[in-house]
């Protein structure tokens, strides 16, 4: 089943973006052509902020057809006025990146902390493991389609749906980022 | 919700807890006003998705993280927060900021081969 969010009908060049934006990740969803067996992909959106200015929104999809059924998360963060997709420079500053990870490890435990060392029974690819998990926490929080925006709290999501299906969150408050912030931006606009 | 035919553990918390079922009766107007709004053909759709909705807040709202069942206050709890966010989803609305009421709305598709 395919459910989402777009504008009904779009005034402006971002209202635009948003929409072919969602078109977007609507590529990447099977629909069922009634043969036997073949299922529609799930497809939902939630929409964490929305204002004149700024418009961000998580989409959820899964393959329920599969073996291994797992989400994969994306966000959508469109600058309304002046119509762009925000991206990490936008919104951050570039030294934010290294204080991003390290407000987020606390929350990320089972995933590259002690909690995650105890459950990799593998003494010879714990570290190979550790090592790869870093780097996608590390790209993740630097890709602002791994961001939700809002004007209380910004999320992050990190997929690991290709190895470990763990799909890990972290909640940080918008307040305690505006130091890490572009001038600016203004998360809540 | 009809109260008198609730059946389910889920429906039964929400009949039992005044804010579960003020939260519920919400999210029943969002969808009415959605319903009401969107042309026929879209409307099978629509109603095959509030059906997946209902089996998936069932699911989440089933057990806690440790795997107990959940019950009394928590329960309720996590039953008005899925009516709440489904309601959020159905008039278009953000869980934060002031939206853009009216210009956001949702869409559902249904592939040829799909239940409900």
């Amino acid at each position: 089943m395919i459910s989402g969010l777009r504008f009904a009908a779009p005034q402006s060049a971002g209202e635009r973006l948003f929409n072919s934006t969602v078109d977007g990740q609507l590529k990447n969803v099977h629909v069922s052509d009634g043969s036997q067996g073949d299922t529609t992909d799930d497809f939902s959106m939630t929409l964490s902020y929305a204002s004149p200015g700024l418009v961000s929104a998580q989409v959820v999809i899964s393959y329920p057809a599969s073996a291994h059924p797992v989400d994969y998360h994306e966000h959508i963060n469109v600058d309304l006025a002046a119509a762009r997709a925000l991206t990490f420079e936008n919104v951050f500053r570039r030294e934010a990146l290294d204080s991003l990870v390290a407000q987020c490890r606390p929350q990320l435990d089972d995933f590259i902390g002690e909690a995650a060392k105890a459950d990799l029974s593998d003494n010879d690819m714990r570290e190979t493991i550790l090592k790869d998990r870093e780097k996608l926490v590390r790209t993740s929080a630097g890709d602002m389609t791994r961001w939700s925006l809002g004007s209380r709290q910004m999320t992050l999501t990190i997929d690991d749906a290709a190895n470990s299906r763990i799909t890990s969150i972290c909640h940080l408050d918008t307040a305690r980022l505006k130091p890490l912030m572009q001038p600016g931006f203004e998360a809540a606009r | 919700m009809n109260c008198q035919v609730a059946s389910t553990r889920q429906e039964k918390a929400i009949c039992a807890d005044p804010a579960a079922k003020a939260a519920d009766e919400r999210m029943a107007e969002a969808f009415a006003a959605l319903r009401s709004s969107i042309p026929d053909s879209n409307r099978d759709a629509l109603v095959t998705d509030q059906r997946q909705w209902i089996s998936t807040r069932n699911d989440l709202c089933s057990y806690d993280s440790s795997g107990q069942p959940l019950v009394g206050p928590a329960l309720s709890a996590c039953l008005r927060k899925q009516s709440d966010q489904r309601r959020l989803f159905l008039s278009g609305m953000p869980d934060d900021g002031p939206g853009l009421p009216g210009s956001i709305r949702p869409f559902f598709l249904k592939g040829k081969g799909d239940g409900g």
